[in-house]
């Protein structure tokens, strides 16, 4: 599904990731674990180019997203990313948060959206707060908020950069079902973690990233 | 780098220059001379005042312009057959008009000086001046000119009692005395500052001293005049024509020997003195027309404002964003340095006497230079606000595949427009209060019937009413910015709701206590 070969990426002269080439199939799930500041964020931002790698190269689907022909928008529609700090967007509502790109980008109609988002609400637990603006939410709603923006888009690939952290062990549980519920629908997933919970349940593969590589 | 820096500047101001230029020379060009048949084809006659000159020109209680001057207008456009149309300037603008070709007379109770008299062709005199101290009544130690050695004389700007005063000083009765002058942008400016004490005697025309003393029981006029007599004509552009100054000098001609004149003086000291004592409930149409000449004026320019605005905000954003619109982007960066950079009265200034060539009006360049301004200052509000939204709004939204523009859109001026309320307010109201100098391109606002009343009555409290209604105008802009902005934030809000009130149960509530909270 996803190929990186040779993946190298430097910040003026100071090398994060120094040639990782790794290979993830389909309904794959991979965890990467390690230490604070090796690079794991920045190695997930790169395969929706969020940041240009300074060499190597990136195959999704059979394409490099790399190159010029490829229309990069389309690809971060299918690959779903949920951030360390889950930005929603403070001027919309929680519902509207999660509708805005389906409606605008898959063009679904307004009210399917809403019930699907409705519905997703409901399976987090947040339903009561389908009209609060982000900014009045916990940080452990608004991790859970994030997911499911990301889930709306129905992604191939989904990449979590610590997606439990702001949780408590209770919810921690909920989003470790939720995932494996995801996995079982067959979503392509990468995991950024330092919860043994996942390790456990639902990881296919896990690797370790030390001094910018796995090993 | 400085020498990559100093080009830059360098290729700006030369620029500047060659838009200066450029503008300079239009302003040249094409000036057809000015005869009686061109009159008559365009079918009016243009003529430029300074309203603030009693008893020659000034507002009336409905804000019409009237005076001695004036009817003699009236006078020449009806034996032309033409219609009159009166364009008030503050006195330094009509001779700035005057050369732009900016009216075919100027009539505004102008003396014949030997400056002007070399630049500026003129009729013959039709009423001689001298000047004539104006005092407080009770200053019983000031008796003659020479008394003043050693005061401060307070006189209008650009008028031949500042001249006189000057004169006088430098080489007159006055000199090596320490006698300070101070100029006031006009008559009513002079008088308040005489009735509040910052000078101690104000020198005016014969006349309008006169009425002035008359109006008033606290002013008195020094009855020895200062200075030689002076001559009172009518200036025209250069490019008048022989026949026009012939015609109108007969016609004054006529009015000397058949009393017209001494008619038109008449009527129009006694008017002043009548009405300002009587009935008050006329001022009412003079405030309201400032009234809505301010509100006007503050509605118009601030949509303009806002369009402009928007549209270089845009335009830079976009840039910023994206990359292309370089040209545009410098073109709108140029743009708002020239008008953050130069005052608004000269743009004011100079946008009239582009427009005095095919507009009668001055309506257009105040509006057009206020909106202008604004929107300046408007664009660069937004795009300060549009800088101040976190990055991590653009990352979020560009993971989920939103185009640059869209992100624009939908997620980052929505927030950039919350987050500018506070400063566009700001704007708004220094715009409202700027409004005041659209004076100088003789617009009635709110502060002129104020200090008019005031003087007529004596009282404080016109300035207290002129200032209430500026301060409702802002508390109204305030109110609809800050329910725009409350209405724009709950939109999305109350039109979900209605689709979804159905859907949220009472248990769904109840088992939806979240962790954290409880
Ligand atoms: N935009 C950037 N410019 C310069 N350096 C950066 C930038 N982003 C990240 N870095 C550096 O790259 C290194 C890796 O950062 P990264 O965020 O990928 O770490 P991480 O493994 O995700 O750490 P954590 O577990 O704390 O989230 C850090 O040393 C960081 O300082
Ligand atoms: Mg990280």
């Amino acid at each position: 599904m996803i190929e990186i070969k040779h993946l190298v990426k430097n910040f003026n002269n100071y090398t994060v990731l120094d040639d990782i080439s790794i290979k993830i199939e389909k309904a794959e799930c991979v965890l990467i674990c390690g230490p604070s500041g090796v690079g794991k964020t920045t190695f997930l931002r790169c395969l929706n180019l969020l940041e240009r790698p300074t060499s190597g190269d990136i195959i999704f689907e059979g394409q490099s997203i790399l190159s010029p022909t490829c229309d990069i928008l389309k690809v971060r529609q299918r690959i779903g990313m949920v951030c360390q700090q889950f930005d929603l967007f403070t001027n919309y509502t929680v519902l509207d948060n999660i509708t805005l790109a389906p409606i605008k980008l898959l063009k679904k109609p307004v009210k399917e959206a809403q019930d699907e988002g409705y519905d997703l609400l409901e399976k987090f637990r947040i339903a009561d707060k389908v009209y609060s603006s982000p900014l009045r939410l916990s940080g452990g709603q608004r991790q859970r908020v994030a997911i499911i923006r990301a889930l709306m888009m129905s992604p191939a690939v989904l990449l979590l950069d610590e997606p439990t952290s702001a949780l408590d062990h209770q919810m921690q549980l909920e989003v470790c079902d939720i995932i494996k519920e995801l996995h079982k629908a067959g979503i392509t997933m990468v995991i950024i973690t330092h919860d043994t919970l996942f390790a456990e349940s639902v990881a296919t593969r896990v690797v370790q990233m030390e001094n910018g590589k796995f090993v | 780098m400085k020498i990559l820096v100093r080009t830059k500047i360098l290729t700006k101001l030369i620029l500047v220059l060659i838009i200066g230029c450029v503008m300079g020379f239009y302003g040249c060009k094409n000036k057809p001379k000015v005869t009686i048949e061109a009159l008559k084809e365009r079918g009016t006659l243009v003529v430029l005042t300074d309203p603030t000159f009693y008893p020659y020109e000034y507002y009336n209680r409905k804000g019409k312009i009237v005076g001695i001057d004036m009817e003699i207008a009236q006078l020449i456009a009806n034996k032309l057959g033409v219609d009159l149309d009166i364009r008030p300037r503050s006195f330094e603008g009509i001779i700035s008009s005057l050369s732009n070709n900016g009216g075919d007379i100027a009539m505004a109770g102008m003396s014949l000086t030997p400056e002007k008299q070399d630049t500026y062709p003129h009729s013959m005199p039709y009423a001689d001046a001298h000047q004539k101290f104006l005092l407080l009544s009770n200053r019983k130690d000031i008796e003659e000119p020479q008394d003043l050695a050693g005061k401060k004389i307070g006189a209008p700007i650009a008028t031949t009692s500042m001249t006189c005063i000057r004169k006088e000083i430098t080489n007159g009765t006055l000199k090596d005395t320490n006698t300070e002058v101070m100029s006031y942008g006009n008559t009513y400016e002079v008088i308040q500052a005489l009735k509040s004490k910052h000078v101690d005697a104000v020198l005016l025309d014969s006349d309008t001293s006169e009425v002035y003393a008359k109006k008033d029981k606290c002013l008195k006029v020094l009855p020895s005049p200062l200075g030689e007599e002076e001559k009172y004509v009518f200036f025209y552009p250069k490019n008048v024509s022989d026949e026009v100054i012939r015609f109108i000098d007969n016609i004054i001609t006529g009015i000397k020997v058949n009393g017209r004149l001494e008619e038109f003086r008449a009527k129009h000291r006694l008017v002043n003195t009548d009405e300002s004592s009587t009935a008050e409930g006329g001022w009412t149409g003079f405030f309201l027309k400032g009234l809505k000449n301010t509100t006007g004026l503050v509605c118009i320019s601030m949509i303009l404002g806002i369009v402009v605005g928007v549209l270089i905000a845009f335009i830079r954003v976009q840039h910023r964003f994206s990359g292309n619109l370089n040209l545009s982007n410098k073109a709108a960066g140029l743009f708002v340095q020239i008008f953050r950079g130069t005052p608004l009265m000269l743009q004011m200034y100079m946008f009239d006497s582009l427009f005095s060539r095919f507009l009668s009006l001055s309506w257009p360049a105040v509006i057009l230079a206020f909106g202008l301004n604004s929107g300046v200052y408007i664009s660069e509000i937004l795009r300060s606000s549009v800088g101040e939204v976190d990055s991590s709004q653009y990352e979020a939204a560009r993971i989920l595949g939103f185009s640059n523009n869209q992100t624009l859109k939908l997620v980052i001026l929505p927030q950039a427009f919350r987050n500018s309320v506070p400063t566009l307010l700001n704007e708004f109201s220094s715009l409202l209060k700027d409004t005041s100098i659209a004076s100088a391109m003789g617009i009635v606002t709110l502060v002129q019937p104020a200090v008019d009343l005031s003087w007529a009555t004596n009282k404080m409290w016109p300035f207290c009413f002129s200032g209430s209604l500026y301060f409702l105008i802002i508390l109204l802009i305030s109110h609809t910015l800050n329910w725009i902005k409350r209405w724009s934030a709950a939109k999305e809000i109350r039109k979900e709701q209605t689709k979804y009130v159905k859907r949220i149960k009472p248990e769904c509530n109840d088992m939806q206590k979240p962790k954290e909270l409880g």
